[in-house]
């Protein structure tokens, strides 16, 4: 679906340059769920911000199918890190968004609406303002934003960052369901190597600044995955200590510099 | 009274709170109004019996003088005739005003090279005391409505320009782009993200803009006209009647606390967002 070809990112700062993203090479397979994980503020950010096309590559090219990646479009969808539900909106009319702008008829926006607000467990909501909405109600709400207009591919980056563990864990499951009734492509940024594993069906593990790609690990754990008991189960635990080999030098050299 | 602090410094104390009884308090807001107007009765009183009598009311009139010429405005209709000429360069003035900044305000803030030429003229603009150009704009547009009008516009157009220039600079760039990632046109973010998120700055800058709109359309009746309520109060002054000059100030107090009151429920209503449990 996504396909990277040499992809560096370089900003220019006071001090000059910065390289974020050093020469990424990776194919996003179609359908798949691919975790990039990676030592926070690597420029995993940057690539997926780079994916969604809010900045353009300093050298090579992202593809999206067969060509690069042009304008936006309802293609891809991108839930960020940050929270982005407009405050003077309610719940469902942060959700509704992206079928105002298809013009769509009333009566069609409100099912739809009410479908995906339950699916995330907000139909108790609908009227509330952001500021009203606990952070993960917030979160699913911004979920459900992008999930409505069933975009091929979804990018996500740190979604469940700033959640306790639990609430971690019943979002991932949301996600999966999500995820399960529509199968888009999907990469998802996170730093929780338990949550990759648990989600994905591939981990791109990148090096600290600039990021290059580290490792690809495939997980062929069977789906549908319940990401409640699998958190904690031997064969996750089995691959994110490898996962975290391979990061723990990335690490050590981050403390150094 | 004491009784009172006791039980606040106990339910801070973290003892089970204690139910007040409904008799013997009276409520906050009702206890505000009962102080304003105990206040407002005893501003009047003062003038009425001590200012008046110590000094001359040929100077500061009575509060019962202006009474009774108000009361004689209103019935022979002068008032109203004065009134709504006011009125009428303070409406058009703002709505054309507030418009025009609007309107340049999203341009200036939108379009960051406009912005940038831009900027530095408005401010010396700005910096011009309006009165001054007040001989131009009569020249230019005769001494009836038109001049008033521009003089009006002229203050309003600032200050409703800046701030809406400030409030579309204002929205936060992550709003923006998730629009643009839905594939959104310039004219969809601009009506669904910055217009909403600047509103509450260009509803502040009407609300601080209608006095300067009075305030230019009385400028302007006294630097050149034959009506108005600025007209009115400039004449009292020159037939030294202080009784007058009191009584249009009155007026104008009133229309100006009419005008912000109404301005302040457009403005409650588009953004009961910002309200905790606003409903």
């Amino acid at each position: 679906m996504f396909t990277f070809k040499n992809v560096s990112v370089e900003f220019r700062t006071s001090r000059g340059g910065l390289c974020a993203v050093d020469r990424v090479n990776l194919d996003i397979p179609r359908r798949k769920f691919v975790c990039f994980v990676g030592p926070s503020g690597c420029g995993k950010t940057t690539l997926l911000n780079a994916a969604a096309g809010l900045i353009s590559p300093s050298t090579g090219t992202i593809y999206y199918g067969d060509a690069p990646r042009g304008g936006f479009s309802k293609k891809i969808g991108y839930v960020t890190q940050n929270e982005t539900l407009f405050p003077w909106r309610t719940a469902a009319e942060n959700v509704r968004l992206a079928l105002e702008l298809e013009q769509l008829p009333q009566e069609e926006m409100r099912s739809r609406v009410t479908h995906y607000m339950r699916l995330v467990g907000l139909d108790q909501f609908h009227d509330h303002y952001p500021r009203q909405l606990s952070g993960g109600m917030r979160r699913r709400a911004a979920l459900a934003r992008t999930w409505i207009y069933q975009p091929e591919t979804v990018l996500m980056d740190e979604p469940f960052g700033a959640l306790d563990a639990q609430l971690k864990l019943v979002m991932q499951r949301q996600l999966l369901q999500l995820w399960e009734s529509s199968r888009s492509t999907v990469i998802f940024v996170t730093h929780d190597l338990a949550e990759a594993v648990t989600l994905a069906d591939q981990v791109v593990v990148f090096t600290a600044r600039p990021a290059r790609i580290k490792a690809v690990r495939n997980i062929d754990l069977p789906r549908p995955r319940d990401p409640y008991r699998l958190h904690f189960s031997p064969e996750v635990q089995a691959i994110c200590s490898e996962l975290w080999n391979l990061l723990e030098d990335e690490l050590t050299g981050e403390t150094l510099q | 009274m004491t009784d009172q602090a006791s039980r606040t410094s106990l339910a801070l104390s973290g003892a089970a709170p204690v139910r007040r009884k409904l008799t013997n308090s009276i409520p906050p807001h009702m206890l505000v109004l009962a102080v304003r107007i105990a206040l407002f009765a005893a501003v009047l009183a003062v003038w009425q019996f001590i200012v008046t009598p110590i000094a001359d009311p040929f100077y500061v009139s009575s509060p019962s003088r202006v009474a009774v010429r108000l009361w004689e405005w209103m019935t022979d209709g002068t008032v109203v005739v004065d009134l709504l000429y006011t009125m009428e360069s303070t409406f058009i003035g703002y709505a054309a005003g507030s418009l025009a900044g609007v309107a340049v305000g999203f341009l200036a803030g939108r379009v960051k090279f406009i912005g940038d030429v831009l900027d530095p003229f408005f401010d010396a603009l700005n910096s011009l005391p309006r009165v001054a150009l007040g001989p131009l704009f009569i020249l230019w547009l005769g001494i009836d409505l038109a001049p008033k009008v521009l003089m009006v516009a002229s203050l309003v157009f600032f200050v409703v320009m800046a701030n809406t220039r400030a409030g579309v600079r204002d929205v936060n760039p992550d709003y923006i782009n998730v629009l643009r990632i839905m594939g959104a046109d310039e004219q969809t973010i601009l009506r669904k993200v910055i217009l909403p998120s600047a509103a509450g700055w260009i509803f502040a800058s009407l609300q601080i803009a209608l006095p300067w709109a009075l305030i230019g359309a009385v400028i302007g009746e006294m630097i050149a006209s034959d009506k108005g309520m600025g007209y009115q109060i400039l004449h009292s002054g020159g037939i030294l009647d202080s009784t007058g000059i009191f009584a249009g100030l009155v007026v104008l107090m009133i229309v100006g606390l009419i005008l912000t009151h109404l301005i302040r429920l457009v403005e409650r209503h588009s953004s009961r967002w910002r309200v905790q449990d606003g409903k």
